[in-house]
């Protein structure tokens, strides 16, 4: 019978692997490969931020607003006829004159109550 | 990772890369632990596990010894533990282990990751930064060693 050869001889020799934590490993690797899927804290994430977003704007404290100025529209206006209150009225805000007390615009020109100009109710 | 495919590494190539660590470390179970658990972490498993583990192990193992060089000459007079045979039919193990304890480092490095790591001249060379033809020979030369140092007749060649 043929002798083995050498490395042959100390392949046979079985190496010392006592100080393995077998079981420490295979826990890891399982952990490792229960990964929980990321989507719900990814989601959760995203809202939250999204509300704190929003709670900041509504929160932050702001400036008045430079508003757009509103075009006035100019619309023509007839003039009020000469002589009649309209126009008195008009006069009188253009010009703050306010027309006297006998303007018709106070007293009625068929009023009983006619005030004597000159003379006093105390002088009869 | 699949740790069905790990537990398999781990029985398969842990005691190896064991011996592989001790070549250097006195603290080798830690340093292949170690190994392992960077593997697990990594994800997904390299192309070549085996030579990619012996290269972690390699590494932590330089670099321990690096820090512990007092503590690693008195745990390497310790040869009792590099296998758990006691005895072999045509082998004095003591003898075996002494005789290999006893060889440059360079050499025992390619023996023992050849024999019990089962790795390839061209993956051991890459571990070690040689040649292929510079490991082989390291191989040859540390074979050449024990074999004297054992007694051993020439009958017994080399691969």
């Amino acid at each position: 019978m043929a002798e083995p050869r050498l490395s042959e001889l100390l392949q046979r020799l079985t190496p010392h692997g006592v100080g393995l934590d077998r079981d420490l490993l295979l826990f890891e690797a399982g952990k490792q490969a229960a990964q929980p899927s990321r989507f719900w804290p990814t989601a959760t994430s995203l809202l939250a931020l999204s509300q704190a977003i929003l709670l900041a704007a509504l929160l932050w404290p702001r400036g008045p607003r430079d508003a757009e100025p509103i075009p006035l529209a100019v619309v023509p206006v007839e003039a009020p006829e000469a002589g009649t209150l309209v126009a008195d009225l008009v006069h009188w805000l253009a010009t703050e004159d306010l027309p006297g007390p006998t303007s018709r615009v106070l007293q009625a020109p068929d009023s009983p109550l006619r005030a004597a100009e000159g003379r006093h109710w105390a002088d009869e | 990772m699949n740790p069905r495919q790990l537990a398999d590494l781990v029985d398969r190539h842990g005691p190896a890369l064991v011996l592989y660590a001790r070549q250097w470390s006195a603290v080798p179970e830690d340093i292949v632990q170690e190994a392992f658990l960077k593997l697990i972490r990594q994800g997904k498993m390299p192309p070549e596990p085996v030579a990619w583990l012996h290269r972690v192990v390699r590494n932590a193992a330089i670099d321990a010894a690096r820090v512990e060089q007092r503590r690693l000459r008195r745990e390497s007079a310790v040869v009792g533990r590099w296998f758990t045979d006691a005895a072999l039919e045509g082998l004095d193990v003591a003898a075996a282990v002494a005789a290999l304890a006893d060889l440059p480092v360079e050499q025992r490095e390619v023996i023992v990751a050849r024999l019990w790591g089962g790795l390839s001249f061209e993956q051991i060379a890459e571990l070690a930064g040689v040649a292929a033809s510079t490991a082989h020979r390291r191989f040859a030369a540390g074979l050449a060693a024990l074999r004297e140092r054992l007694g051993l007749p020439q009958s017994l060649e080399l691969e």
